[in-house]
């Protein structure tokens, strides 16, 4: 699968926890509905985030965490 | 900053009262958040002049319900007492790896009536400031 910089960047949070085979379906996957992310992994995505590309996400609005369902709307919710 | 309480999330309240030396007689008040769906039980430690939380998620979905699970009795959050909910979030809410959980309103009247409440997480430990209002 191909990747920018930035989403090779952002998968590497998700290939930390889960390990490469993460990657051959990341674009699929529903992040919260599989139990990847959680509440409690949250502070840590939005930690990563803030660290890797210097974004400070809204973990109190709605649209944030549904951003964190796919890896597509992450990578917009950090590009935008 | 003076300390109001500690939260402590569990899955079992009589099982976290035994393993802290204490029983149901020592629970002062106990609240439903129906925003955060976890059950509040308030318990004052007069030889530390402290208040301690024990919070019990009610439902799947509770704020704290992921935490329960994963740690059945788990330290969950320091409360600083504050006169300006307003300021905390200015200070706290702009510094790197601090992130604004949630702000409520509830009654405790254990706390002296209504009470705003903000959490933050600074990195790997969560703070909520709690001011009561007058």
């Amino acid at each position: 699968m191909e990747f920018t910089d930035v989403e090779q960047k952002l998968a590497q949070f998700f290939v930390e926890r889960e390990g490469n085979g993460i990657l051959e379906e990341i674009r699929e996957i529903d992040f919260i509905g599989t139990g990847i992310i959680d509440s409690l992994d949250m502070v840590s995505l939005a930690m990563f985030i803030e660290k890797n590309f210097h974004k400070k996400i809204d973990l109190t609005s709605p649209e944030t965490f549904n951003a964190a369902r796919r890896f597509d709307s992450l990578i917009t919710l950090i590009t935008d | 900053m003076k300390i109001h309480h500690i939260g402590v999330v569990v899955t079992d309240v009589d099982e976290a009262l035994a393993a802290l030396g204490l029983n149901r007689l020592n629970i002062t008040e106990t609240v439903f958040d129906p925003n955060q769906k976890n059950k509040l039980h308030f318990i004052h430690l007069p030889e530390n002049n402290l208040w301690l939380e024990l919070v019990e998620p009610v439902a799947d979905n509770a704020s704290t319900a992921k935490f329960a699970k994963k740690f059945s009795i788990g330290l969950h959050h320091l409360a600083m007492s504050t006169e300006d909910i307003e300021a905390e979030e200015a200070i706290y809410s702009e510094r790197p790896g601090n992130f604004v959980l949630g702000r409520y309103q509830i009654t405790v009247d254990s706390f002296g009536g209504k009470i705003q409440t903000l959490f933050i997480a600074v990195k790997g430990l969560i703070l909520e400031f709690v001011k009561v209002e007058k």
